[in-house]
C-alpha cells in the first residue's frame, strides 16, 4: 500500500506527465491507421529510451501501449475496418450505427466504455500484483484447453439465422487455421510450394477481408453516404447515457478483458469476441446484436483496453510476456535496466506502481483527446462514399502489408475480401469463422499437450472443473436462446436463381474435402488437425447441402442479391454489381504491380475519383498524390520499404 | 617507349591504391546503413538491431545514419532470402543472423535461399544456457554429477520443446545420451516451456543464463537443479563452462563422468551441431556473400572499438545476454562446423524421435 502511494510521487514532475502525454499522443495516432499498433509504436521509441530515465521512459511506453486500443475505434466504427485485432468485434454493431448517422454516439460510448475498461484492468493489475502469483501457477494446460473450449462455445451465439451455417463457417475458420507451419511439429503444412503460407495466414488481414472488403463493396454499390441520411442525428451524449444504463454489462466485460489478457494461451484476439459473445448471452433481445446495438460496441470496447492491465500481470510478475506487445514492452523495459520478474516486484515496488498509475491515467487522457475530436471525425461519415472509397481501398491495402511486408500480404487480401463478399451475401457467419480461425492451433496445441502431459487426470482440477461449468451454462443458454421466436424478417425465403448459393457452397466442400484427403498425407501430429477440422466441416456441410439442394425455403437458403432483385422498390438498376468492385481491387493490385505500391496507390485514387466519383482529374490527380505523400511519409517514420513494382525494377530512382 | 611508359603509370597508380586503400576503404559519411531484422517489431533480432543503432552510428567510419528494417515472415527466412538478392556489398546493408536463420539451412529446408557459409560475418554475439531439473518433481537435487544422473534414470523428465526438428534436439538426445528417460512435449515457445516449468508441468527446461539465474533465485534450490551447462565453444572445438556457475559440468564432462570415455558418433554430432548455433551463433551480425575483404575489416573494427565503450559492454551483457565477442573468421569458423547435420546425422535423429517419442521427424 505504502508503494502505491510513493509511487505517485513521480507524477510530481512534469517531465513524468510530458513523456506519459507523448507517448499517448503517438499510440493514438499509430492506433488510428489501420495495420499499425502497440508494436510499431514502441519499436519506434525503443532507440529513443535507450539511456532515459527509467520512470519518464515507463511512461511513455505505457502512455503509447494503453491507447492504441482506444483510437483504433476511430477506423472500425466509422469506416468499418477493424485496423487491429482488438476492434474486429467493434465492427459488428459500431460501423451498422454509423450507417445509421449515430457515429458520434457509438464513438462516445466506445471511448467512455475503453476508459472505463482501462481503469478497471489497471485496477486489477494492482490487486493482481499482489496476490495473483500463486494463482497463476495453477493455470497449466488443461485450464489453457478449457478457456479455449469455452472460447469456442460463444460461436453458438454468432451464427446467425441458420445454426448449421453459423458451425460450418467456425469449421471454415479451423480449416483456414490449418495453413502454416503445424504447431506441434514446425513442418510446413498447406503452403503449396509458396514462401508466404510457410506462416499462418495473418489475423489483421484475416479482420479486413472478411469485415472491412464487403462492406466497402456494399457502400460503394449504393453510392450514398456511410450515413444513410446524410447527417449526424444523436450527440456525444447519448453515448454517454448509453454507457451508464450498460454500466453493469461494461463492467463484466472489463472483468473479461482482464482475466483473458492475464491468463496464458488465449491470446488477445479472441477476448473481445468472448466479450462480445457474453453480452448477446445475457440479453432478452440477443436478435438485435449486429444490427447496430450500442451493447455491442461496449461489451468489445470495455473488454480491450482492460486486456492491456490484465496481460501486464504476467509480464510483471514472470517476466513472461502476455501479449506480442508485452513482448516488445519487456525489451523496454530491459534496455532502461529493469529486470522484470518476482525480484523486480520485491526490489522495484515503486517502479512497478508508477506502471500501474501511467496505465490508468493514460487511459483517461487518450480516450479524452479522442473525445474532443470524435465528432469532429465522426463527420466522414456524410461525405459521399465513393469520394472516400479510393482512399479507404489504398489504407486497408496498407494495412494488410504492415502484416508481414511483403505482396504475399495485399493477394491475401483479395483473395479473403473474395471469401467475405460472399459470405456475407450467402449468410454465413463472419465472425464464427473469425473464431474458428483464431482458436485453431491453440486447439491444435492445447489438446496434444494435455493427451501427453494429463490424459483423463486433467479433469481432477478444479480451475477445469470451473471453466467447463462456464461452458455447459454458454451452450445451454446458446439453446435458450434458439427456442425465443426471431424476427420475421429472418424468416427464410425462396430464391429464384439458386445457382450462385450452390456454387459457393460446393466450392466450399470441395476445399474441405481437399484439406481432409490431403491431411492423411502427412505425419500423425502434422496431418489430424486438419483432418479433423475438415470432418467437423463437412459434418455441418452435408445437411446444410441436403436442405439446399433438396428443398426450398429452409433457413439454409439465403443470398443477398436474391433479396435485392426479388423485392420490388429494393432493386437499384444504376448499381454495378459485387464482382465489379472486386475486379476494382484486383485493379489496384495491378497498378501497384506496375507502378510500385507507393505510386500506384496514388495513381488508383486518382483514375477511381475520375471514373467512379467523376471529380475533375486535377482535383482528382491531386488527392492521389497527397495519399502517396501520406503513405511516404508514413514508410519514411516507420521505415518501410513498400511492394516494388515493374516501374522500381527498370528505373533505378523510381520511388 | 609508350607502352612501358603507361605500364609505368600504371604500376604507380596501383602501389598507390594499394598503399592509400586500407585508410579510406570505407567512408560511409552521407550514407544510410540498413540494418536487415528478418522478424517483426520486437523480439531478440529487432532488440538487437535497435540496440546497436547508436552505437554503430558512432563508431563506423563516416558516422553514417543506421535504419532497422523489419521484414517478418517465413521464421526469417522470408526477410533473408529476399534480403540476399538485393542486399548490395558495398557495406551499406548489414543482417542481423539468428539461430532461426540459420536451422532452417542446417535441417536442408528447401524454402531457404541462402547458405551462411557465404556470407561475410563481421560479429557474433554467444549466448549461454543452463539445463536443469526440477526436485520437487524428481527428488534429485545436485544433479550435475554422475550420482545425480543415475538417480534420475530411476525418473522420467518431461521437457518442453520447440518442435522435433529444432534446435531443443540438443537437450533431448543429451538426455537420450545420458541414458534418462524422458518425454518432450513439442510445439511449446520457450516462454511456454518456462512457464509450464514453474507450474510444475514440466520437470526439465533450458534457458538462457539470465533467465536462469532469475529462476534460480526465486524458485531457491528446492525446485531449480541445474544438470549441465550449454556454455559456448572454444577455438579447439572443447564445450566450455559458465564462468559464474563453475560448478557445473558441460555435457561432454558429464557425459564422461557417467561413461566414463568422451561421447562421440551421429547423436553427439548432432548435439554439437546444436551447440554451435545454440550459443555462438545465436546472434551475428553479417554483411552479404561477395562483401570485398576491407569492408569486412572495418566493420569487424568498428565493433571491437566498441568493446571500450562501457554501455555498450554493459547493454551487451544484460540485455542482449552476450557473454563475449567473437569476430570475423572465427564466426566462419563455427558456421563450418555448425553445417555437420548429415545424413548419418540425420537418420540417427529420426530413429530417436520414432523410438523414444513417437513422432516423424518431419
Amino acid at each position: 500500500m505504502e508503494q502505491i502511494i510513493s509511487s505517485l510521487a513521480v507524477f510530481g514532475s512534469g517531465m513524468h506527465w510530458l513523456m506519459l502525454a507523448a507517448g499517448v499522443v503517438l499510440g493514438l495516432t499509430v492506433g488510428v491507421l489501420p495495420g499499425l499498433g502497440g508494436s510499431a509504436g514502441l519499436a519506434l521509441l525503443l532507440p529513443f529510451i535507450y539511456g532515459m530515465d527509467p520512470a519518464p521512459a515507463l511512461a511513455m511506453m505505457v502512455g503509447l501501449l494503453a491507447v492504441t486500443t482506444t483510437s483504433d475505434t476511430f477506423p472500425a466504427v466509422l469506416m468499418g475496418i477493424p485496423g487491429t485485432v482488438g476492434s474486429q468485434a467493434t465492427v459488428l454493431d459500431g460501423f451498422p450505427m454509423s450507417q445509421r448517422g449515430e457515429a458520434t454516439r457509438a464513438i462516445s460510448a466506445a471511448l467512455i466504455s475503453s476508459i472505463f475498461g482501462g481503469i478497471v484492468g489497471a485496477l486489477m493489475l494492482s490487486v493482481a500484483l499482489v496476490f495473483a502469483e500463486p494463482l497463476l501457477r495453477q493455470i497449466g494446460f488443461p485450464e489453457q484447453l478449457m478457456l479455449i473450449v469455452f472460447a469456442l462455445s460463444m460461436v453458438g451465439m454468432m451464427t446467425g439465422t441458420s445454426y448449421l451455417k453459423g458451425l460450418a463457417s467456425c469449421g471454415l475458420g479451423l480449416m483456414l487455421g490449418a495453413f502454416g507451419a503445424a504447431p506441434i511439429t514446425g513442418v510446413e503444412r498447406l503452403s503449396f510450394g509458396t514462401e508466404y503460407l510457410i506462416e499462418s495466414l495473418p489475423i489483421v488481414i484475416m479482420g479486413l477481408g472478411l469485415f472491412a472488403v464487403p462492406e466497402i463493396v456494399a457502400l460503394a454499390r449504393r453510392q450514398t453516404t456511410i450515413s444513410q441520411s446524410g447527417t449526424l442525428n444523436a450527440g456525444w451524449l447519448a453515448g454517454a447515457r448509453d454507457w451508464a444504463k450498460n454500466w453493469w454489462l461494461s463492467l463484466r466485460c472489463a472483468a473479461i478483458g482482464a482475466l483473458g489478457g492475464a491468463l496464458p494461451g488465449i491470446g488477445g484476439a479472441v477476448i473481445d469476441w468472448i466479450a462480445y459473445g457474453h453480452a448477446v448471452q445475457t440479453t432478452r433481445n440477443p436478435e438485435r446484436y449486429g444490427t447496430g446495438d450500442v451493447r455491442g460496441v461496449i461489451a468489445p470496447e470495455s473488454a480491450n483496453n482492460a486486456k492491456e492491465g490484465g496481460a501486464l500481470i504476467p509480464t510483471l510478475i514472470f517476466g513472461i510476456p502476455g501479449s506480442g506487445n508485452m513482448a516488445i514492452l519487456l525489451g523496454g523495459f530491459i534496455l532502461i535496466g529493469i529486470q522484470p520478474g518476482l525480484s523486480m516486484l520485491r526490489d522495484n515496488g515503486d517502479v512497478v506502481y508508477s506502471v500501474v498509475w501511467s496505465l490508468a491515467i493514460a487511459n483517461i487522457l487518450g480516450a479524452g483527446i479522442c473525445l474532443l475530436l470524435a465528432r469532429y471525425i465522426a463527420r466522414i461519415t456524410t461525405i459521399p462514399y465513393l469520394l472516400i472509397a479510393p482512399f479507404m481501398i489504398g489504407l486497408i491495402f496498407f494495412a494488410s502489408f504492415q502484416a508481414t511486408r511483403v505482396w504475399g500480404d495485399l493477394f491475401a487480401l483479395l483473395a479473403l475480401g473474395i471469401l467475405g463478399v460472399y459470405l456475407k451475401r450467402f449468410g454465413w457467419s463472419r465472425p464464427a469463422l473469425l473464431i474458428g480461425f483464431v482458436l485453431a492451433p491453440q486447439i491444435e496445441a492445447n489438446v496434444y499437450r494435455v493427451s501427453t502431459i494429463y490424459g483423463m487426470e486433467m479433469f481432477t482440477r478444479p480451475i477445469v472443473l470451473v471453466f467447463l461449468a462456464l461452458t455447459v451454462i454458454s451452450i445451454v443458454s446458446v439453446f435458450r436462446n434458439r427456442t425465443r421466436k426471431r424476427p420475421a424478417e429472418d424468416e427464410a425465403r425462396s430464391y429464384s436463381n439458386m445457382k450462385p448459393q450452390k456454387s459457393f457452397f460446393l466450392i466450399l466442400t470441395a476445399f474441405a474435402v481437399y484439406l481432409l484427403i490431403e491431411g492423411f498425407s502427412e505425419s500423425f501430429l502434422t496431418g489430424t488437425f486438419q483432418i479433423v477440422a475438415a470432418g467437423v466441416s463437412l459434418a455441418f456441410l452435408i445437411p446444410i447441402g441436403i436442405f439446399l439442394f433438396a428443398q426450398s425455403g429452409t433457413r439454409c437458403h439465403f443470398d443477398e442479391e436474391g433479396i435485392l432483385a426479388d423485392e420490388p422498390g429494393a432493386h437499384r438498376p444504376s448499381s454495378a454489381s459485387g464482382e465489379h468492385y472486386l475486379l476494382i481491387l484486383a485493379g489496384f493490385l495491378v497498378l501497384s504491380g506496375f507502378f510500385g505500391f507507393l505510386v500506384g496507390t496514388g495513381v488508383f485514387i486518382a483514375a477511381f475519383l475520375v471514373r467512379k466519383a467523376q471529380v475533375r482529374v486535377a482535383r482528382a490527380a491531386a488527392s492521389g498524390l497527397a495519399f502517396s505523400l501520406f503513405l511516404f511519409m508514413v514508410a519514411r517514420q516507420l521505415n518501410l520499404e513498400y511492394p516494388a513494382g515493374l516501374l522500381n525494377y527498370a528505373l533505378p530512382l523510381w520511388p | 617507349m609508350q607502352l612501358r611508359n603507361r605500364l609505368k603509370a600504371l604500376i604507380v597508380t596501383v602501389a598507390a591504391l594499394a598503399i592509400s586503400a586500407p585508410a579510406q576503404a570505407l567512408d560511409l559519411s552521407g550514407e544510410t546503413v540498413t540494418i536487415l531484422v528478418p522478424f517483426s517489431e520486437g523480439g531478440g533480432s529487432d532488440t538487437l538491431a535497435r540496440f546497436l543503432q547508436p552505437f554503430l552510428q558512432e563508431a563506423l567510419p563516416g558516422h553514417p545514419s543506421i535504419v532497422v528494417l523489419n521484414r517478418p515472415g517465413g521464421g526469417s527466412v522470408t526477410g533473408v532470402n529476399a534480403w540476399i538478392g538485393s542486399a548490395k556489398p558495398d557495406g551499406t546493408d548489414i543482417l542481423v543472423g539468428s539461430s532461426s536463420t540459420w536451422v532452417p539451412f542446417v535441417f536442408g529446408s528447401k524454402t531457404v535461399k541462402y547458405n551462411p557459409n557465404d556470407m561475410r560475418a563481421v560479429v557474433g554475439f554467444p549466448r549461454v544456457s543452463v539445463f536443469y531439473t526440477n526436485p520437487e518433481e524428481t527428488g534429485v537435487t545436485g544433479a550435475s554429477n554422475a550420482a545425480g544422473v543415475e538417480e534420475l534414470r530411476s525418473t522420467r523428465l518431461m521437457k518442453g520443446a520447440n518442435a522435433p526438428l529444432s534446435l531443443d534436439l540438443g537437450d533431448l538426445i543429451a538426455l537420450h545420451m545420458l541414458g534418462i528417460p524422458h518425454r518432450a512435449v513439442f510445439g511449446l515457445s520457450t516462454g511456454e516451456q518456462r512457464r509450464a516449468f514453474l507450474g510444475g508441468e514440466l520437470s526439465a527446461n533450458s534457458d538462457s543464463l539470465s533467465a536462469y539465474n532469475d529462476m534460480a533465485k526465486n524458485e531457491g534450490p528446492g525446485r531449480v537443479s541445474p544438470l549441465f551447462a550449454v556454455g559456448g565453444v572454444d577455438g579447439n572445438g572443447k564445450a566450455m563452462r559458465i564462468a559464474a556457475h563453475p560448478d557445473v559440468k558441460t555435457f561432454v564432462e558429464l557425459y564422461e563422468a557417467v561413461h566414463g570415455t568422451p561421447p562421440s558418433g551421429p547423436e553427439y554430432n548432432t548435439f554439437q551441431v546444436m551447440h554451435y548455433l545454440r550459443t555462438n551463433l545465436a546472434k551475428a551480425i553479417m554483411l552479404p556473400p561477395g562483401t570485398p575483404d576491407e569492408i569486412v575489416d572495418a566493420y569487424v573494427e568498428a565493433f571491437r572499438s566498441l568493446e571500450k565503450n562501457p554501455a555498450y559492454l554493459d547493454g551487451m551483457k544484460n540485455e542482449i545476454e552476450a557473454q563475449s565477442f567473437v569476430y570475423g573468421k572465427d564466426v566462419t569458423a563455427s558456421f563450418a562446423e555448425a553445417s555437420g547435420f548429415g545424413p548419418e546425422e540425420r537418420a540417427a535423429a529420426e530413429a530417436y524421435m520414432r523410438e523414444t517419442h513417437g513422432v516423424a521427424l518431419n
